[in-house]
C-alpha cells in the first residue's frame, strides 16, 4: 500500500478509535446515569451520605458558588481586558507586566489554587470553609480566560468605530461605553460562559476552599458542596453511593454543554458579525 | 441658523418635491467666495510615523467657505495632512508633528487645546463609510448627546434638519430606528456627512468620500459637497482629477519626493492648476502623463 | 497622548483593577512561600529527593515517588496524546467529509469541557475493573495514563487545529499544483510550516496533564510507591496534596505546600516554552 492510502487508513482508524471512545464513555453515563435521573432527585436532599434522596442543595450550592465567582471576576475582568485592548499605548511596560502574570496565571494547576485558596481566604482572611471562599477561589481561576476573551473582542470591533467616535470630538470613555462594549457584547458574554463553564468543571479548587457539606446552605459563609465535589465523594468515599454518582455526572454534564454550545455559539456569531457589518 | 432663506434673505419653499427624489435638500448655497480669508494656515508642516517621514515641510492655505482639493497618487500623505487638521494624528501611536498649524487665530497643535471641542468645529468623513452599529437616530444623536445636547425635541429638530440637508430624510424617516448598517453604501455615506454636520461644524475633512461609493451614490454625494460651499470650508483628498475640476475653488498637488515623504509640489486656484500649472509635474499628473 | 480629564480618570481607574488582577498571581506565590517556609527552615531541599520515604509523622519528606508518577504518567499520556490528537485534526480538516469533520469536530469541543471528576469517575467504575482483569489491581499507572490522555486529546487536537488553519493557503495550493498526494502535502508541506504550532499544543497538554489531581487520584491507586510497572498504583504529586491535605498539620502540611512549589514551577516552564513557540496565547 502506498504511503498516502496508508496515512489515510491510520487517520481513520485513530478518528475511529477516538470517538469510539468517546462515545463509550458518555453513553455509559447517560444510560446509567438516566436511572436516577428525575424532578424529585433535582430538588431533594441527599439521605444516607447521597445514596438516595436527591442533589437538590447541591445544586444550589454550585450555583452559588458560581454566582460569586462571576460577580467578582467579571468587573475585574472587564477593567483589565479594556485596558489591555485600548490603553496600552500610554504604558506599554505596565500592559506587558499585567499581560505576563495572567499567563502565569492561567497555567496555575487547580490543586494549586486550592492550596491558596485554603491559606488565603479560609484562614488568613478568616472566612473557613465557605461558599465565599470556594467562590474567591474560582473568581482567580477564570480570570484570564475572561480577560482573553473579552479583548479579543474588543480587538475584533473595526477600528474605524474609534477613529470616526474621535473625529466627532467624543473621548475615548464614550466610544468605549457607547460603541465598542455595545459592539462587542456578544464576545464578552461568551467570555463570562466559558468561564461558568470552567468554574463549574472544577473540583480540587473547591475541596480545601468550600468544603464537603452538603446540608442546604444558609448564607455564603456556610460551607457548600459543589456538584463535582459531590460526584468525587459518591464514587471515592461512600459505598454504594455509584448510581447517584453517574446521575450527578450526568446533570453536570448537561449543564456544562448546554453552557459551552452557547459560548461557542455567540462567539461564531460576533466573529461572523464583525466581518460582514461595513 | 435659519437654513430656509434665499441670499437676499427671503424666505423659500425648500421642502423636497416628489421629483427631486434623487436631488438634495434644502441646503443654501450661500454667498460665493470672492475674497475669502484663511480659515487655516499651516507653515512647514512635517509629519513621520517613527523614524519613517510622511510629509516634508508642506504649508498652505485653506480658505474660509471654499473646496480645497488635495490631489495626487497614493501615499503621498495627503491622508496624513488631513489628519493633522483634526488632531487625529494624536490617535496614531509614534506619530510625530513639527511645524505651525493655526486655525482661525489659535494653535492647533498646542497641548493645552480642548481637542474634544476642536473636532466638534473640525468635522472628518472618512473613505470607508463607517456607521456605528446601531439605529440611524442614534447615530445623529450619539455625538450630540455627548456635546450635551439632552431635550428630545432639541435632539429631534438637529435630526431632521441635518437628515433633509443630505437629502436622506425621504429616504428613511419612516425607519429611523432601524440599524443603520442596513443601508446602502451611499445612504451610509450620505448618513456619516449628516452626523457631521450635526455638530455644526466649520470645517469639514473628507478622504476620499465618493472612492468607495457606486456611481451613482458617487454623484448625489459629490452634489452634496458642492452644495456644502459657502456654509462650510470643506477639504477635500480626491483621487478623481474631474472630481476636483467639477467641485474645487483651490487645489493642492501632493507628489512623493525620493525618501518616500509626500511634499506640496503647487497650491493654487483650481482654475490656474489645471488649466496653466506652473510646474512641470503637476503638468504632467493633471495631463495624465505621470502618475 | 491628548486624553481629556474624563478620560484620564477612567484610565486611572482601569490600571487599578488591571494591578488587583496582576497581583494574584504575586499573591499565590507568596502564601505558597509563606505556608512552605516553616519547614525550609530546617528541611534542607535535597532531603525531599534523599530521604528514604514519604512518611510525615516520622520526619520523612521523600517526595520522589510522587515525583516519578507524574512524570511516567504525563509521559505517557502526552506520547499516546500526541498521535491521537494530531490524527484527529487532521481527520476533521483534510480526511473527512464536511457535516462528518463538523460532527467529529463538536466532538472535541464537548469533551474538553468535560470535567475532571467525570473522567476518573468514569474510569473508576469501567476502565479500572476492565485493566483489573488483565492484571489485578485494576487502578494502575496504566489506567491513570490512559483516562490522562483522554483528558488532554482535546488539547491536543484543538491546538493543533488552529495551527493548521494558520498555515497559509497558498503554501498549501501551490503544493498541490505540483502533484503532491494529500499525506504528501500533509507530511511535506503543512506539518512542517505548523510546527511550533504543534509543539506548542503538546507543551500545554503536558503541562495539563501534569496538574491534573481529581482524574488520577480516582483511577491510579494512590500507593506511595516507585512505579515499577505499568500495573502497579501509584499516586502523583497532584493526587498526594489532595489527599493528605484534609488532616496535614504544622511540617506535613508545609511539606504539601513545597510540593505544590514543584508542581506550579514545574507546570510554568512548560507554560513558559509553550508561549516561546507561539506568539498566541491559549487558555484552555
Amino acid at each position: 500500500m502506498s504511503k498516502n492510502n496508508l496515512a489515510t487508513v491510520f487517520i481513520w482508524l485513530i478518528a475511529l478509535l477516538v470517538s469510539g471512545v468517546f462515545f463509550w464513555l458518555l453513553s455509559d453515563i447517560i444510560v446509567h446515569g438516566l436511572a436516577k435521573l428525575s424532578w424529585p432527585f433535582l430538588v431533594e436532599n441527599p439521605k444516607n451520605a447521597g445514596r438516595s434522596g436527591g442533589i437538590g442543595p447541591i445544586i444550589v450550592s454550585t450555583a452559588l458558588i458560581l454566582m460569586v465567582a462571576m460577580i467578582t471576576a467579571t468587573p475585574l475582568g472587564l477593567a483589565t481586558a479594556v485596558l489591555l485592548s485600548e490603553f496600552t499605548q500610554q504604558d506599554r511596560v505596565f500592559g506587558h507586566l499585567v499581560r505576563r502574570s495572567l499567563d502565569v496565571l492561567a497555567g496555575v494547576p487547580s490543586i494549586v489554587f486550592g492550596l491558596f485558596g485554603n491559606a488565603f481566604f479560609c484562614i488568613y482572611l478568616g472566612l473557613g470553609f465557605s461558599i465565599l471562599s470556594g467562590g474567591l477561589t474560582l473568581a482567580c481561576m477564570v480570570l484570564p480566560i475572561l480577560i482573553r476573551t473579552v479583548e479579543e473582542g474588543l480587538q475584533a470591533t473595526p477600528n474605524e468605530y474609534r477613529l470616526a467616535a474621535a473625529a466627532l470630538g467624543m473621548s475615548r470613555g464614550a466610544a468605549l461605553f457607547q460603541v465598542l462594549l455595545p459592539a462587542a457584547t456578544p464576545a464578552i458574554v461568551a467570555g463570562l460562559l466559558l468561564g461558568i463553564g470552567r468554574a463549574g468543571a472544577e473540583t480540587a479548587a473547591l475541596i480545601f476552599t468550600s468544603g464537603y457539606v452538603d446540608r442546604m446552605p444558609g448564607s455564603l459563609f456556610d460551607s457548600g458542596r459543589a456538584l463535582s465535589v459531590h460526584i468525587y465523594d459518591l464514587s471515592m468515599n461512600v459505598a454504594g453511593g455509584d448510581a447517584s454518582a453517574f446521575s450527578s455526572a450526568l446533570v453536570l454534564i448537561m449543564l456544562l454543554v448546554i453552557i459551552n454550545s452557547l459560548a461557542m455559539s455567540l462567539a461564531k456569531h460576533w466573529q461572523h458579525k464583525s466581518i460582514i457589518a461595513l | 441658523m435659519n437654513h430656509f432663506l434665499n441670499s437676499t434673505g427671503e424666505p423659500v419653499d425648500k421642502t423636497p418635491k416628489p421629483e427631486d427624489a434623487y436631488t438634495l435638500g434644502p441646503l443654501q448655497a450661500g454667498p460665493p467666495c470672492c475674497v475669502p480669508k484663511p480659515l487655516i494656515q499651516v507653515d512647514n508642516l512635517t509629519l513621520h510615523y517613527g523614524t519613517t517621514p510622511a510629509l516634508e515641510a508642506v504649508s498652505l492655505d485653506i480658505y474660509n467657505g471654499c473646496i480645497t482639493a488635495l490631489i495626487g497618487p497614493s501615499g503621498c500623505g495627503k491622508t496624513s495632512f488631513l489628519s493633522v487638521l483634526n488632531r487625529l494624528t494624536d490617535m496614531i501611536p509614534g506619530c510625530r508633528v513639527s511645524g505651525k498649524v493655526i486655525y482661525d487665530s489659535k494653535d492647533l497643535r498646542d497641548p493645552a487645546l480642548d481637542v474634544q471641542g476642536l473636532r466638534r468645529e473640525i468635522g472628518m468623513i472618512f473613505q470607508k463609510p463607517v456607521p456605528f452599529p446601531m439605529s440611524i437616530r442614534r447615530n445623529i444623536e450619539l455625538p450630540l448627546r455627548e456635546h450635551g445636547m439632552s431635550k428630545p425635541a432639541d435632539l429631534n429638530q438637529v435630526l431632521e434638519q441635518v437628515l433633509l440637508d443630505v437629502g436622506l430624510w425621504d429616504e428613511v424617516k419612516d425607519r429611523l430606528e432601524s440599524s443603520a448598517l442596513a443601508l446602502s453604501g451611499g445612504q451610509q455615506q450620505r448618513l456619516c456627512i449628516a452626523r457631521a454636520l450635526a455638530l455644526s461644524p466649520k470645517v469639514l475633512l473628507m478622504d476620499e468620500p465618493c472612492s468607495a461609493l457606486d456611481p451613482i451614490s458617487s454623484g448625489v454625494v459629490e452634489d452634496l459637497i458642492q452644495r456644502l460651499r459657502g456654509k462650510y470650508t470643506v477639504v477635500i483628498v480626491t483621487h478623481n482629477l474631474a472630481q476636483a475640476r467639477r467641485i474645487a475653488n483651490y487645489a493642492g498637488f501632493f507628489w512623493i519626493k525620493e525618501q518616500r515623504a509626500g511634499c506640496l509640489i503647487e497650491f493654487g486656484q483650481c482654475k490656474q492648476i489645471f488649466e496653466a500649472p506652473v510646474h512641470e509635474l503637476t503638468a504632467a499628473y493633471v495631463n495624465g502623463s505621470r502618475g | 497622548m491628548s486624553l481629556s480629564r474624563a478620560d484620564r480618570q477612567l484610565v486611572a481607574l482601569l490600571r487599578g483593577y488591571a494591578l488587583l488582577a496582576a497581583a494574584i498571581v504575586l499573591l499565590i506565590l507568596l502564601f505558597l512561600v509563606k505556608e512552605s517556609w516553616p519547614i525550609l527552615q530546617h528541611v534542607a531541599l535535597t532531603r525531599f529527593i534523599t530521604d528514604t520515604s514519604w512518611h510525615p509523622v516520622q520526619s520523612l519528606y521523600q517526595l520522589t515517588p510522587m515525583l516519578s508518577a507524574t512524570l511516567y504518567s504525563t509521559l505517557g499520556a502526552v506520547l499516546l496524546a500526541t498521535p491521537l490528537g494530531i490524527g484527529s485534526a487532521l481527520f476533521s480538516r483534510y480526511y473527512a467529509p464536511s457535516f462528518l469533520a463538523m460532527v467529529y469536530r463538536r466532538l472535541i469541543e464537548l469533551l474538553a469541557g468535560i470535567p475532571s471528576v467525570v473522567y476518573g469517575f468514569w474510569g473508576l467504575t469501567t476502565l479500572a475493573p476492565l485493566i483489573g482483569r488483565l492484571h489485578p489491581p485494576g487502578v494502575s499507572l496504566l489506567t491513570g495514563i490512559l483516562i490522562l490522555t483522554l483528558m488532554i486529546l482535546p488539547t491536543v487536537a484543538l491546538t493543533v487545529d488552529a495551527a493548521l488553519s494558520a498555515v497559509p493557503i497558498a503554501y498549501v495550493r501551490g503544493a498541490a499544483a505540483l502533484g503532491l498526494s494529500r499525506w504528501g502535502l500533509i507530511s511535506g508541506v503543512t506539518m512542517p510550516a505548523a510546527r511550533s504550532g504543534i509543539a506548542a499544543g503538546i507543551l500545554l497538554a503536558a503541562g495539563r496533564a501534569i496538574g491534573e489531581t481529581m482524574a488520577v487520584l480516582m483511577v491510579a491507586g494512590n500507593v506511595v510507591e516507585q512505579p515499577h510497572s505499568l500495573f502497579d498504583s501509584v499516586r502523583t504529586l497532584t493526587a498526594n496534596i489532595a489527599l493528605e491535605m484534609a488532616y496535614a498539620t504544622g511540617d506535613h502540611r508545609a511539606a504539601l505546600f513545597v510540593s505544590g512549589l514543584a508542581l506550579m514551577s514545574m507546570v510554568l516552564v512548560l507554560v513558559g516554552l509553550a508561549e516561546f513557540f507561539t506568539k498566541e496565547r491559549r487558555y484552555v
